[in-house]
């Protein structure tokens, strides 16, 4: 390890107070990062730096992020600051992290009564449970939410620990009692009850939050805002316990709360402790001036946030004419506004944008369709990253991205090394059948991968190949990791005829962003984290976001508020809003015109 | 930090151990009954120096009584037990992915040597078997090297070259002092070092410019040349030391014995192997940086060390260091009574052959409280722990059944020391913790009490309570308990599990046999202690049946002057069989018996 490489990273810091005070701290601290604020690299630099200075192995560093994704990049980054292969670095998601290192040591010894191993229900036996659980709790004519609406509502419940939810049935706390007691009679458990029973561990033993402390003195959390109530428990006990926690993570960001309880204002909860540190990262080093201050502007209070950049950036607001009130044709005519009309004069503009600059957002999945159709028709290269991928993004789909990139080195950033695949790949593999024989198995990866480097084949070709020499000899199939099997199926799947990833090749595969030729779709909640010198934000109606049926002010009406800052501050330099004259302007969008 | 149990299973000498264990281990035993193997076994676990190759076991370290244990797909393991870590946060940092016991924290490290699972492919060789080291009970959480570094065990092994070590530098104990000293040493003056050893390097040119020591390493230097020619001979020349600064702290040498300075080589055995000792538990108190804790083995730590030496030396370090939470924990294999004496009860393992596995058993599982643990301890010291070193042990009251039973046994044809009895007086008739120590559910020696009836006027005899606490101690194997009610039917009954009852107390039981007056009135005469003696030792003589209280009493006040033990001995030499009070024999016969079904 080169303490040099973080310390490089953080000789710039002192150029900025803000991101100085957060990387100097001593004790607890709380950052709340507004976008562009660079807090991926002050965080890792932090993370690299605490695990070189201020713990001695065997002791360690536990850093916690929302997605697999998320893990993968810090991940990266840890690794070119030399630390990414430390043994006393965890790099995980919440439930890597509570599975790995609270249920799996501590519930047996603390007596839960757990099955001996635990297996993570899939999407089918949890809405199994759920319609039992709905079954035995309601009459017929009760059951009007469907088994979806139930489902969300007893999830939210369970994520919420006993802290309120807007206008709650009585009956989901028994439903959601019934639906967990029918996983355990399976021998299941779901993802909210590795975070809960994660949460119960540690509030509960002392001995536990000792033997945790022991192991990890030092916690990073990332995307704080996102991470839900039972992390912010587990995080507020181990405070209190002399855990030093450093978290970091942006309210204004939150855009999990209507889908997984997500708790805005539990970071801020968090930084103004007493025995907290609160760091504000507000100068922005993404936008343009005025791109900084109108989106500062959305949001009511003022954020003092400021841009580093000297120059504007450019705001542009273009009416079309769609008249229908039905949204799928109005949708369609934005697509072709954009498609037809808005890039052609973006490209000519004599900036010379090329289209893998230009980010599209959009706020659902059909609105995605709608221009891919459009960009199809009109031969315009794509790619699309909208939260609707036909697969769950596994541990292993994530390898097997990485995979593909070291076989196919992308145009930008450092293929990932084999040492880390081999890491990744025991991790997954040791989830199943501790007896196999994982030598073997990963011999027989190192020479699948070997024979596929440099080959820029079909996708397709690729997997097929993967799951016939590799996944089904290493005898990989295995009950416990039936969600990562379910999801390479799904996966291949999807490169079929008419399929999400038909004819993509394995070089383009694991691009967030496409090359230079490619420009993105992408849905605003998958935008997050990403940034576009170019931002297309199509059907920002009056009535459309903020949707016309939610109260001004309500809890959902300020999650699609933060929804559309996420999607104005992606933009570097232009950010283009349309809408559709016959319906006028989004409040939203009117606040930020009137702001820049 | 502790090892508080050991579990294995199928290695070497063991089919199945499970033993508790105190805060050092002291392990004895006869040859060949595992002791090595059973520190090895712990070295499979915290034994980070231990090559790879040496933890894919062989053939033949299987217990010897499994067949085919290969194709039959048997597995080894051993698991070991650690508590008393909590305050280590370094060693809880390890141990946290291990815990199997919350109250007390009890962390668990286990090896498992098995065949890899295939249901259809039963093994054929070792090259189907594979090891894994876990935490917990959990084989999902597989303990690394970069983990089972932190918490280890380092061997002296008994055939450790104590002063070769301690002249070197590469084994020497004093190392890691003395890198740790010249570490100090920099980061407090960097030029400290440097300035001693140019001054030292002029204080030597001095020497070797002396013209006669000048001319010898001319002569030297020449005559190699000659013999090997230029190009081999190697640059020799002569000097007291080293004066490169950074090796000049290697030529620091323990010197003993004040101004004479002598140094190893010139020592004692017994005098290295103690530094030696000294100097490695020092060396591991400073390595605490790089380990969070490390137990210390030694395998005969009695070598070459003088009896009381070794029971200074070890009585310190196992016992003064008790509630002590950072103490050392020592691993001790000995067959030296003088170290097993001085160590606590709790902390003695004993090994013992049972026809093809040893077994292993601990002081830690017998129950023992305080008081017993006190009692046992001052009985083992004085005694020097022959109960431990015993196949057999007959437990007696006094001295004066020490002396006599093996005279007795001797003329019953049954030869104590040739099968292994050890005749234990225990001073009264607190027989309990000892009969917990020797149970069959702690260290399960084989034994036999053998205790006076004391009658009482209008009451049970006082030997009655005594057996009866004993026989719940035992579990009452045999059901003697039922008959307690009249104190014949009730001795006669517990001789089954090895307890035998006197008549009355022994020197009235002799009393008792016609040729046993004789012999006691032979003694008391030879002792010439005057005429009532002489007159009283003829009235004996005389008598033709079993003297009365009173006149027994009066021989007795005459005994107890000359001392009950030292009557007994001189007794011992006149003995003969006729005088064997049957209950005497029968309790000789039991306990040459056991054991040899």
């Amino acid at each position: 390890m080169t303490p040099a490489q973080y310390k490089a990273v953080a000789h710039k810091f002192i150029e900025n107070p803000e991101q100085l005070a957060a990387y100097e701290s001593r004790g607890n601290c709380g950052v709340l990062a507004g976008p562009g604020s660079g807090k991926t690299k002050v965080l890792t630099a932090k993370v690299a730096r605490m695990l070189c200075e201020d713990v001695t192995a065997p002791r360690g560093v536990a850093c916690i992020t929302y997605s697999n994704e998320c893990r993968t990049e810090l991940l990266k980054r840890l690794s070119e600051l030399g630390v990414g292969s430390s043994p006393f670095l965890f790099v995980g998601t919440v439930h890597g992290y509570c599975l790995r290192h609270i249920l799996r040591p501590f519930a047996k010894p603390a007596g839960f009564n757990l099955p001996e191993t635990l297996r993570v229900a899939g999407d089918a036996e949890r809405t199994e449970c759920g319609q039992q659980a709905l079954e035995r709790i309601l009459s017929a004519d009760e059951k009007w939410g469907g088994p979806d609406g139930w489902g969300r509502l007893i999830e939210r419940f369970r994520k919420s620990r006993g802290r309120g939810i807007e206008g709650l049935d009585d009956c989901v706390p028994e439903i959601s009692c019934a639906y967990q007691a029918m996983l355990r009679q399976r021998g299941l458990i779901d993802y909210d009850d590795i975070t809960n029973l994660a949460a119960e561990l540690v509030t509960s033993h002392q001995w536990v939050r000792d033997c945790i402390a022991a192991k990890h003195p030092i916690l990073a959390i990332d995307e704080y805002q996102d991470l839900g109530a039972a992390l912010h428990d587990i995080v507020v006990t181990l405070c209190d316990h002399r855990v030093r926690v450093f978290g970091v993570g942006d309210p204004d960001q939150c855009i999990y709360q209507e889908l997984q309880d997500a708790r805005p204002e539990l970071l801020a909860e968090f930084a103004d402790r007493s025995d907290v540190e609160r760091v504000d990262l507000r100068l922005n080093y993404r936008s343009g001036t005025q791109l900084v201050i109108a989106a500062a502007a959305i949001l009511g209070d003022n954020r003092q946030h400021r841009a580093h950049r000297s120059d504007t950036g450019r705001v542009k607001v273009h009416s079309i004419s769609a008249s229908s009130n039905k949204w799928l044709p109005r949708q369609q005519a934005h697509a072709k506004f954009v498609v037809r009309k808005l890039l052609p004069s973006i490209l000519n503009d004599g900036q010379d944008i090329q289209p893998g600059d230009i980010g599209i957002l959009v706020q659902d999945r059909f609105m995605a369709q709608a221009l891919a159709i459009e960009c199809a028709t009109h031969d315009i290269k794509y790619i699309r990253l909208d939260r609707g991928l036909p697969y769950e993004r596994t541990s292993l789909v994530s390898w097997i991205a990485d995979a593909t990139t070291w076989c196919v080195p992308l145009d930008r950033g450092e293929p990932p090394r084999m040492s880390y695949l081999q890491r990744d790949w025991i991790a997954i593999d040791r989830t199943g059948d501790r007896s196999r024989d994982i030598d073997t198995a990963w011999t027989s990866v190192v020479s699948f991968l070997w024979k596929m480097r440099g080959q820029d084949i079909l996708l397709k070709d690729w997997l097929e190949d993967f799951d016939k020499q590799v996944v089904s000899t290493c005898g990989l199939a295995d009950d416990a990791l039936e969600r990562e099997l379910a999801s390479l199926a799904d996966l291949i799947e999807s490169t079929k005829e008419d399929g999400l990833h038909h004819g993509t090749p394995v070089s383009e595969f694991a691009i967030k962003r496409g090359p230079s030729s490619h420009l993105t779709i992408v849905t605003l909640h998958s935008a997050k984290g990403l940034e576009f010198p170019v931002v297309v934000m199509p059907m920002l109606d009056n009535g459309v976001i903020p949707r016309y049926t939610l109260v001004p002010n309500s809890l959902k009406w300020r999650e699609q508020r933060r929804l559309f800052y996420v999607g104005v501050t992606r933009a570097m330099d232009d950010l283009h809003a349309v809408y559709s004259k016959e319906h006028g302007m989004s409040s939203f969008l009117s606040t930020f015109v009137d702001a820049s | 930090m502790k090892l508080s149990r050991l579990i294995i299973k199928n290695f070497r000498n063991f089919e199945s151990v499970d033993v508790p264990m105190g805060q050092h281990t002291v392990i004895v035993g006869e040859n060949a009954t595992g002791k090595s193997n059973l520190l090895a076994a712990i070295r499979l676990l915290l034994d980070p120096s231990l090559p790879e190759r040496s933890r894919m076991l062989r053939a033949e370290d299987f217990w010897e009584g499994l067949n085919d244990p290969i194709t039959n797909a048997h597995t080894i393991e051993v698991s070991v037990e650690l508590q008393d870590f909590s305050d280590n946060k370094r060693a809880l940092a390890v141990l946290a992915d291990c815990i199997v016991n919350a109250e007390p924290l009890t962390a668990r490290i286990s090896y498992l040597f098995g065949p890899l699972l295939d249901p259809d492919d039963p093994p054929k060789s070792l090259d189907d078997y594979e090891y894994v080291i876990y935490g917990g009970d959990n084989r999902d959480l597989p303990l690394g090297y970069n983990l089972r570094r932190f918490v280890v065990m380092e061997l002296l092994p008994a055939l450790r070259d104590a002063e070769g070590d301690l002249s070197g530098w590469r084994r020497s104990p004093l190392r890691p002092l003395i890198q740790a000293a010249q570490d100090a040493i920099a980061s407090r003056d960097p030029d400290l070092i440097p300035n001693v050893a140019k001054s030292m390097e002029t204080a030597f040119g001095d020497v070797t410019s002396i013209d006669e020591i000048a001319q010898l390493i001319g002569t030297i230097q020449s005559r190699l040349v000659a013999l090997v020619g230029d190009d081999h001979a190697v640059d020799a020349t002569l000097d007291i030391a080293s004066t490169d600064p950074a090796r000049l702290l290697r030529s620091l040498q323990l010197v003993f014995d004040g101004e004479a300075k002598r140094t190893i080589s010139e020592a004692s055995l017994g005098a290295s192997n103690t530094l030696y000792v000294a100097l490695r538990l020092l060396g591991l108190e400073a390595a605490e940086d790089e380990r969070t804790h490390t137990f210390l083995a030694i395998e005969e730590p009695e070598a070459h060390v003088h009896p009381q030496l070794q029971r200074v030396m070890y009585r310190s370090l196992l016992r003064d260091s008790a509630g002590n939470a950072d103490i050392q924990s020592l691993l001790l294999t000995t067959h030296s009574p003088h170290i097993a004496s001085v160590a606590p009860i709790r902390s003695i393992l004993l090994l013992r052959h049972t026809g093809t596995a040893s077994v292993v058993r601990s002081g830690a599982q017998a129950g023992l409280d305080e008081c017993d643990v006190h009692d046992i301890e001052r009985y083992l010291d004085v005694t020097r722990a022959e109960l431990l070193f015993a196949k057999r042990v007959l437990f007696v009251e006094g001295d004066a059944e020490r002396f006599l039973l093996p005279a007795f046994a001797r003329e019953l044809g049954i030869d104590f020391d040739r099968i292994g009895v050890s005749v234990c007086s225990i001073g009264g008739t607190h027989f309990e913790p000892f009969v917990k120590l020797v149970a069959p559910s702690a260290l399960d020696i084989p034994f036999a009490v053998l205790t006076d009836r004391d009658p009482r006027p209008g009451k049970a005899p006082l030997a009655v309570p005594r057996v009866k606490r004993l026989l719940r101690i035992l579990d009452d194997p045999h059901g003697a308990l039922q008959h307690g009610a009249d104190t014949d039917t009730f001795a006669a009954a517990v001789r089954q599990t090895g307890i035998f009852v006197g008549i009355h107390t022994l020197e009235f039981d002799i009393m008792g046999k016609q040729s046993g007056r004789q012999e006691m009135a032979t003694t008391l005469r030879s002792f010439a202690r005057g005429e009532h003696c002489n007159k009283l030792a003829t009235q004996l003589a005389d008598l033709e049946i079993a003297p009365d209280e009173e006149f027994a009493n009066k021989i007795l006040k005459i005994i107890e002057k000359i001392g009950k033990g030292r009557f007994a001995q001189r007794l011992a030499g006149q003995i003969t069989t006729e005088t064997c009070p049957e209950y005497i024999a029968d309790a000789i016969r039991f306990i040459a018996k056991i054991d040899e079904s």
